[in-house]
């Protein structure tokens, strides 16, 4: 299980988070909305330590985790795709995939080969020898996420996966993200696409200017049209 | 007809060019660890010239306490170990700090370790230049007397494209060569993955600076061995750098046997100007392609 409890992160001196408090358990898939600037990527980049809470804290698995250096997070299981992709450029498809493979070898109880990658996005496969950087966008958010993949991670952590992406891509990378789901993955989605998000998810958060705003299943979210209306774009 | 007159014998230019090649070989070691820590670090590493200088003092006192031809052999391959293991304790003792830190820190901390070591030197070494023997001693002769040269310079000459296409080698085909590649465009994701990308820091300053350590091991039989000799190749270190385009592995080989060339060619035609001919050289290049002559990765 996955627990954020009251964080308060800043970057430099402008305070983002407000006693954010989530949590993802085990199987489930958790998402959180809110608009452009709500503070959803600083949810991600806390909870991964990139930029960890001055207040507040993470627990994974029962574990405090915050602060901790990001390899050593990564290393428990939690894998992170951040909204920009951020493939490595200079390396093949097939490299980003090996590093992660090499980084996440003996890791957790899922087993992801290539083999296996390819069978999820099959467009991959094509791929194999081109450099990361010359990918289109939907190439490269699945090769984002099935680098995630490899190091066999229990958790996933996904920002704005569906953003930017053509509507056919979109509804493709709803049907894997529900399949990883039934593989046993734990995953927390961030996303402003209220629609396709709800589709997927277990439960809700909506997140406004850093704090938490609602939460609950997608029928309450649904039945709530004052929050829909405060504080999404629907 | 006096102007031809002068002008040097057609066999002399050519073994000129060679000589030079083979030092350009020197240059470009001091150079690829430079442009690697650009690369990947993103830290200009001042103190790369003052570790050849080392490299070349301890290989002076590991051959004289070997000894004999053997003991040349065995300071170049222990020299610049010992170079690398000083440069992963720079790294992991001091420079690590200031990785957040403005460049000018990082530029800074460089340059007290230059002074630092130079310092440290004079009390080990003193302050007189030293000198060793070659291992290989003669000439050799290609084609007829067109080409000749001290032989050492042939092992010199062999050296450079050696430590490239191992350099090569590592990037492009070890998993940690893929991984350096990966960190120098986003050590952030790198961690993300769970890799520890200080490791990698680590890996790659220890090896420019190994690198740096074989080049002084190898040009000390060649050169009075002087504490001043890593601000000269330094500086000439950095216009290759330059030249070839921050972090590039294959701009840094190609500047320097410009440079290598360029500068001995420059000795036999005008001897008096030596000293300017780096830097004609780098200005004509620049001007030519500012950014330099291979994709800089900044
Ligand atoms: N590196 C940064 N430095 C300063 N402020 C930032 C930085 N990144 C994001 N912010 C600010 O933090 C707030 C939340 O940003 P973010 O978490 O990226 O929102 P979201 O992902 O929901 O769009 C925004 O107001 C944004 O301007
Ligand atoms: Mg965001």
């Amino acid at each position: 299980m996955l627990e954020v409890k009251d964080i308060h992160t800043y970057y430099g001196l402008s305070h983002i988070l407000f006693g954010v408090t989530l949590e993802v358990r085990k199987g489930e898939i958790v998402c959180v909305l809110g608009r452009n600037g709500a503070g959803k990527t600083t949810i991600m980049r806390s909870i991964m330590s990139f930029t960890p809470p001055s207040q507040g804290k993470v627990y994974f698995n029962g574990k405090d985790i915050t602060r901790l250096p990001v390899f050593k997070i990564a290393k428990m299981g939690l894998a992170f795709v951040p909204d920009n992709r951020r493939i490595f450029p200079d390396l093949t498809v097939e490299e980003n995939l090996d590093i992660a493979a090499h980084a996440g070898r003996g890791r957790g109880r899922s087993n992801w080969n290539k083999e296996k990658i390819y069978e999820l996005f099959p467009p991959l496969r094509e791929l194999d020898c081109r450099q990361g950087g010359f990918c289109s966008g939907g190439e490269q958010q699945m090769l984002a996420v099935a680098r995630a993949l490899m190091g066999n991670p229990d958790y996933l952590l996904l920002d704005e996966p569906l953003e930017g992406l053509a509507p056919l891509v979109v509804r493709e990378l709803v049907v894997q993200i529900e399949r990883l789901r039934k593989e046993g993955l734990s995953i927390l989605i961030t996303e402003q696409n209220v629609r396709a998000a709800l589709k997927l998810a277990n439960r809700v958060y909506v997140i406004d200017r850093g704090e938490v705003r609602f939460q609950g299943t997608v029928k309450e979210l649904e039945e709530n049209e004052e929050i829909s209306r405060k504080y999404l774009l629907v | 007809m006096e102007f031809f007159a002068n002008l040097p014998e057609f066999s002399t230019v050519i073994s000129q060019i060679f000589v030079g090649l083979s030092r350009s070989m020197i240059l470009f070691m001091v150079a690829v660890g430079l442009t690697v820590s650009i690369g990947v670090l993103r830290v200009i590493n001042f103190a790369n010239g003052t570790f050849y200088m080392l490299g070349a003092f301890t290989a002076w006192s590991v051959a004289l306490w070997v000894g004999g031809t053997a003991g040349f052999w065995v300071a170049l391959l222990i020299a610049p170990l010992v170079v690398g293991l000083l440069g992963l304790a720079v790294e992991a003792g001091l420079l690590r700090r200031l990785y957040n830190r403005p460049r000018l820190m990082q530029l800074l901390l460089t340059y007290a370790v230059v002074l630092l070591f130079n310092d440290v030197t004079k009390l080990i070494w003193g302050v007189d230049f030293k000198s060793m023997r070659a291992p290989l001693s003669g000439y050799i002769t290609f084609f007829d007397g067109l080409l000749y040269m001290p032989s050492y310079n042939m092992l010199l000459l062999i050296s450079g494209p050696l430590v490239a296409a191992g350099l090569w080698y590592f990037i492009n085909h070890t998993m940690t060569g893929k991984i350096v590649r990966a960190t120098a465009t986003d050590r952030e994701m790198v961690d993300a993955l769970g890799l520890n990308s200080n490791k990698i820091f680590a890996i790659v300053f220890m090896l420019s600076c190994y690198l740096a350590g074989l080049g002084g091991a190898l040009i000390a039989p060649t050169t009075n061995i002087v504490v001043g000799m890593g601000m000269t190749i330094l500086i000439n270190a950095v216009l290759v750098v330059v030249v070839g385009g921050l972090g590039n592995i294959w701009g840094a080989f190609l500047a320097s046997l410009i440079f290598g060339v360029g500068e001995s060619l420059g000795l036999l035609i005008a001897p008096r100007f030596a000293i300017v001919f780096p830097f004609a050289i780098a200005t004509i290049l620049l001007i030519l392609k500012p950014t330099g002559i291979m994709k800089s990765v900044w």
